[in-house]
């Protein structure tokens, strides 16, 4: 599980994203929840990696308010475990 | 909600629009045989705002009359016209809806849950945990969902495979017998 806030992402953007990048490659399905919108600098980049995750084969469930359009206060990323190991022969 | 790819390929199940607090309960169910709506026969999303708490407790002392302020935080954007909407609150806004995503061959899945997350149980107060309320059951079946569309795939592919290994087996035994 992983939460992040704004000004966490203001100083560790790059690092952050690389973060869920990493760990996104040993899950199935991930659930994203944000407490308002998300700010511009954010949405582009993380948009790209959830994309990416999904046309993997991959699932994403998406809580309030990541459909509204502005604001950012905190996000919430839950992911469900299947290490590397254990993927799927599909994939 | 996301930008990028994720947006240019119109992946969010609800369109990007503003919020609402009112109150909403369950509506209609539109698939109502999905699994994400397995035994749920009621949505209160309410949310009990923190500094509502403190000033209603303050004033509740004071006056035992005051009750605590609700709201129900949601999205209110209209469905994506790809997505298929499973249910509704009865207010009209989305509750649950999925966007079947085909790419190069794979299979993924957006599942959009219209709920503010935290429960009760957590400090950020959200939804009410409490007997009757289906919110829990409902993530639950979508995790439940998402996963076992994995574990199908996984199953289909194995058979697949052993059928097929099964095949080449038979195929070169009956090429060695001549």
């Amino acid at each position: 599980m992983r939460a992040s806030c704004n000004a966490f992402l203001e100083e560790n953007l790059n690092d952050h994203l690389e973060d869920v990048t990493k760990i996104l490659k040993r899950h199935r399905v991930m659930f994203i929840f944000t407490d308002g919108g998300m700010k511009e600098n954010y949405r582009n980049p993380l948009g790209d990696i959830l994309c990416d995750f999904v046309e993997e084969g991959n699932a994403v469930i998406v809580g309030t308010f990541c459909t509204v359009a502005t604001g950012n206060l905190f996000l919430l990323f839950i992911f469900f475990p299947i290490k590397s190991h254990h993927r799927f022969p599909h994939s | 909600m996301p930008g990028g790819k994720w947006a240019a390929r119109n992946y969010n199940p609800i369109l990007p629009d503003t919020q609402d607090s009112n109150i909403h309960f369950l509506g209609e169910k539109i698939l109502p045989f999905h699994p994400i709506l397995k035994d749920v026969m009621n949505i209160s999303a309410r949310y009990l705002q923190p500094l509502h708490l403190h000033a209603t407790t303050l004033a509740r002392s004071l006056t035992h009359s005051l009750s605590p302020s609700f709201f129900s935080w949601k999205a209110t954007g209209e469905p994506n016209p790809e997505a298929n909407v499973i249910a509704v609150y009865e207010s009209g806004y989305v509750l649950a809806a999925e966007i079947q995503v085909n790419a190069d061959n794979k299979k993924g899945l957006v599942i959009a849950l219209n709920v503010y997350l935290p429960s009760s149980d957590s400090p950020l107060n959200g939804w009410s945990n409490e007997p009757g309320n289906d919110v829990a059951k409902m993530f639950f079946n979508a995790f439940k969902y998402a996963l076992t569309l994995f574990l199908l795939l996984a199953f289909q592919t194995h058979f697949l495979l052993s059928n097929l290994s099964r095949y080449a087996m038979s195929y070169v035994c009956h090429q060695n017998e001549y």
